[in-house]
């Protein structure tokens, strides 16, 4: 009599975990996870509550564990509701969903753990959890990126390296893009951080005294909330 | 034994089940509860809520309980700590978007999620809070508040009203962010989406997502009752949601039928009924009630007597024993119709030349022609009513030693008070009572030229607008009350002031003026306002407004009372009202009861009614009867409970008979409202919002109700 059931979902989400788990390459799972819910979340239609509000639950949850504003229970939670939405939510749509985290979480622990305990993301995918540098051993000081850069957050003139200002920078990613085919000198970073000048200096003037050393940024000077 | 018939084993109890049970169902027969907030007795499975789930040998994983079909040899076992689990996180996630304040909602003791979450025992959520805010602009709804941010979404509404009426009003919508949530289709008012405003919705809502707006219903007597507000509010309760819908099909002898169920006059009724069933009906606070006299009165004038007549008049075997009702009004012969039915001999002394009490001598011809009693009246003797005219009785003690068993007291309010002002025994100075009843009793009076009625009430206007008839050229009601404020309905003083009759407002009487020994007129003056001080009047007068007017006649319409001396036998309250008990119509003399407006002064003629059904079923008791009166007439079809939904339909505005224009309306004593005709009769009966349906639906058990099955069921054990 399941059959009495009726579920008004419209179509399956989009993105496909079980190509993630067989190789999921430079992508952030838990970023796929998160697209997969904000799917289920849309297409949900609204008759059973491990649907409607378990993948309104799963996608907050997610939403946080990739914005760095989740905290250590966060993480059981989410297993926990994925699960029974699962196992109970009785529609394929939000089953499936959940049975896509169930099992991408089981594949990539440690990228669940990073994001949702550690404050990373391994894939540098997730924006709170990296930041953008102008290497300045390879900046041309072209000017490229600071005509794409749409939050006027980075600094120099011409002929100057230019250096980003972290608190401004939305990580849009459109001076990595307009530098890709230029000098590559803008990259991201996780945790670990490259050596920069505090302030643009002349094209040719930087040297690297530390031999390549670099330093890793307290937690306080990234206000996206990259929390060692 | 029914081979559809078997046991399931739940929590280790045997317990029988159907073919085509579900598990919760066959739980809920043997009072085992399974919780759930999705499910209702009257509606298909949803399977949403979670809350139902229970294990079942054989099944991987808990099921809903709602949605599986009990088996042959099934083993549940709706308590184990993997159905605990997802109670407990479908709860928690049910909660997480519902507003966390009880205590503030008007819902607050009447809710089931209240009552879940005590059950389930979630206290607080480890989940994120999600505000769902679909707020529903809707003014021209008056009857349902929606306050969607308590809505769970368990859909009850949207079934109720797609499943239960096939209205379809309420579904299940996304936002543009594709969030789901429940509210009307075509827009935000229950009016565009074709909404009959049934009440389903609300009556299934388990929160306080939608309500009733507050006053809708009275909050005492049975809420099936209460549900139906017509009906609730008629002394008599005439099953007034079956009539209307017997006329909607054109069915008018069987509307009249219901209607004889509880009342042997309803043409007279459709002409003069008091109607507190239209003030009451719910579309009133929509728009406009549904003129549910007019369509008794249509159904009356043209329903055929033979789907009633002979049941209506059968009687049950003679029992031999005689009742005398003293008073041949609609209470006495009420009484005097349902005993002779009830196989006793019943005779109905009457002091006046005509039988109908108020409504042959009191009430103008004009508003209920006298045709129509005296068909109703024949009815009441082809029951086996003898009604003797002419015949007053001294005393019911006289009444009891010639023979009688019993003796219904109906003698109603005939004697006209006159106010205690000089000059008011004044030849020229009469009573309302006397003037109406010269006027349509004794016949052949005339009326002088200048007539002045003092009182504000509808009796008032029935002596103004007599007057007129009668062929007085200035008539004038003079009364306490301001204008707008006066005691009459609307529709007496607007037809009133249409066939010219004057109205003073606001004053009161210093006295009656003399002139030859003759009354001459009313002096009066201004007044601020009036109270009534322990029964007496206090009036605020405005000093120097005193004046006069001139009138031949002068008619007290100050109320009336009972003429009952203490001689007759029965005891008697300081007014003179006869002491009987409402619920019985028990004098306290033995064998003699008291019904109508002898007992509790002039109300209406189907409160007069009910009075006499009351004293006739204690007569019929006291006599060795069942004492029921009650009687199904008419076989109710069977409800499907679907409306369908009517585009409009909210907005449909009440149809009103025909008024005769004025002018012939002051040369003559036909009646003045006409009758609606068999289209309009459909559609306005058509208005009716069929308040029953929901009076008829399912009640969901709570834990709570099914725990005090079980203590209940545990005490008889013990004993």
């Amino acid at each position: 009599m399941s059959g009495s059931y009726i579920c008004g979902a419209n179509g399956l989400p989009s993105a496909d975990a079980s190509a993630l788990i067989a190789d999921k390459g430079a992508a952030c799972v838990v970023r796929a996870a998160l697209e997969i819910m904000a799917d289920a979340r849309r297409l949900s239609c609204g008759q059973c509550v491990f649907c409607r509000e378990g993948t309104i639950q799963l996608h907050e949850l997610l939403k946080d564990g990739t914005s760095g504003s989740a905290t250590g229970e966060d993480l059981e939670l989410l297993a926990e509701i994925a699960v029974m939405v699962r196992d109970y939510s009785g529609c394929e749509m939000s089953s499936k969903a959940a049975g896509a985290l169930v099992d991408l979480m089981g594949a990539y622990p440690d990228e669940f753990d990073q994001h949702f305990r550690r404050g990373r993301c391994p894939a540098l995918a997730c924006p709170a959890y990296y930041t953008v540098h102008v290497l300045p051993d390879l900046c041309t000081g072209c000017g490229a990126c600071v005509q794409a850069c749409p939050e006027a957050a980075i600094a120099g003139g011409d002929g100057m390296i230019r250096v980003i200002d972290g608190e401004r920078c939305s990580r849009c990613g459109r001076c990595l893009e307009a530098c890709d085919g230029i000098a590559k000198a803008i990259v991201k970073a996780g945790p670990v951080k490259p050596r920069t000048p505090d302030a643009p200096i002349p094209v040719g003037s930087w040297a690297d005294d530390g031999g390549g050393r670099r330093r890793r940024r307290r937690g306080q000077e990234n206000p996206e909330g990259g929390v060692e | 034994m029914d081979s559809s018939v078997f046991t399931v084993c739940i929590d280790g109890a045997e317990v029988r089940a159907s073919e085509g049970q579900t598990v919760l169902q066959a739980a809920q027969a043997a009072g085992i509860y399974i919780p759930t907030l999705c499910s209702h007795p009257d509606l298909v499975p949803q399977g949403g809520c979670k809350l139902c789930v229970v294990e079942i040998d054989g099944f991987e994983k808990p099921v809903t309980s709602c949605a599986t079909l009990a088996a042959p040899g099934m083993a549940v076992r709706t308590r184990t700590e993997r159905v605990a689990k997802v109670r407990g996180l479908a709860m928690e996630l049910i909660l997480a978007s519902h507003p966390a304040d009880c205590t503030s909602c008007p819902s607050y003791l009447h809710c089931e999620l209240q009552a879940m979450i005590q059950y389930i025992g979630v206290t607080h959520s480890r989940l994120r809070t999600v505000k769902k805010a679909h707020g529903v602009p809707d003014p021209r709804n008056r009857l349902i508040v929606r306050d969607m941010e308590r809505c769970i979404q368990c859909g009850r509404c949207v079934r109720a009203c797609r499943d239960l009426r096939g209205v379809g009003a309420l579904a299940y919508l996304k936002d543009d962010d594709g969030e789901s949530y429940v509210s009307t289709v075509d827009g935000e008012s229950f009016g565009d989406a074709g909404c009959r405003h049934c009440g389903a919705c609300v009556e299934v809502c388990p929160t306080g997502a939608l309500r009733d707006v507050d006053g809708l219903f009275a909050k005492e007597g049975p809420r099936e009752l209460a549900l139906v507000p017509c009906r609730n509010e008629c002394p008599a309760r005439v099953d007034i949601p079956s009539y209307l819908r017997f006329i909607a099909v054109g069915e008018y002898g069987k509307a009249v039928a219901v209607i004889r169920e509880k009342a042997p006059f309803p043409l007279s009724l459709g002409y003069v009924c008091a109607r507190p069933c239209e003030s009451a009906c719910k579309r009133d606070k929509l728009n406009e009630a549904i003129a549910i006299r007019a369509l008794k009165r249509h159904a009356a004038e043209n329903g055929s007597a033979a789907e009633w007549r002979s049941a209506a008049i059968a009687r049950a075997p003679a029992t031999g024993r005689r009742v005398a009702v003293v008073g041949g009004g609609p209470a006495g012969l009420t009484a005097a119709y349902y005993l002779a039915r009830k196989g006793h001999e019943a005779t109905v002394f009457e002091r006046l030349p005509a039988a109908g009490g108020m409504m042959a001598a009191g009430i103008p011809s004009y508003r209920l022609p006298r045709e129509a009693l005296a068909s109703e009246l024949e009815v009441i003797e082809a029951a086996g009513v003898d009604i003797r005219l002419g015949s007053p009785i001294g005393s019911a003690a006289e009444l009891l030693a010639s023979g009688y068993d019993a003796v219904v007291v109906a003698t109603g309010a005939h004697d006209g008070r006159r106010l205690p002002i000089p000059g008011a025994d004044l030849p020229g100075v009469v009573t309302a009572v006397d003037f109406l009843r010269s006027a349509y009793l004794d016949g052949g009076a005339g009326a002088p030229a200048r007539v002045a009625v003092l009182g504000g009430g509808n009796v008032a206007f029935d002596c103004a607008r007599t007057a007129v008839r009668l062929g007085a050229s200035e008539v004038t009601v003079l009364c306490l009350e301001a204008e707008g404020r006066m005691l009459a309905d609307a529709d007496e003083v607007e037809e009133g002031r249409g066939e010219g009759v004057a109205i003073k407002n606001g004053v009161s009487f210093v006295g009656v003026l003399e002139l030859g020994g003759k009354a001459s007129g009313v002096r009066y003056e201004s007044i601020r306002g009036f109270s009534f001080e322990s029964g007496r009047l206090a009036v605020d007068a405005l000093p120097g407004t005193e004046a006069s007017l001139e009138a031949d006649l002068i008619v007290f319409a100050a109320g009336q009372a009972p003429s009952l001396g203490p001689g007759f036998g029965v005891g008697l309250s300081p007014a003179g009202y006869v002491l009987a008990d409402e619920a019985t119509g028990a004098t306290g003399v033995r064998g003699v009861y008291a019904a109508g407006d002898a007992v509790y002064g002039t109300k209406s003629v189907i409160k007069a009614i009910q009075s006499g059904r009351v004293a006739a079923a204690s007569a019929d008791r006291y006599l060795g009867g069942d004492g029921i009166v009650d009687e199904t007439l008419a076989v109710r079809p069977r409800l499907s409970g679907r409306l369908e939904a009517v585009e409009g339909f909210e907005s449909l505005g009440r149809l009103r008979p025909p008024l005769s224009p004025p002018a012939d309306r002051r040369s003559g004593f036909a009646a003045v409202e006409g009758s609606l005709d068999r289209e309009a009769a459909g559609r306005e009966a058509g208005r009716c919002l069929q308040c029953d349906l929901r009076a008829s639906m399912g009640a969901v058990a709570t834990w709570s109700d099914l725990a005090a099955v079980k203590s209940a069921e545990g005490a008889e054990v013990a004993r």
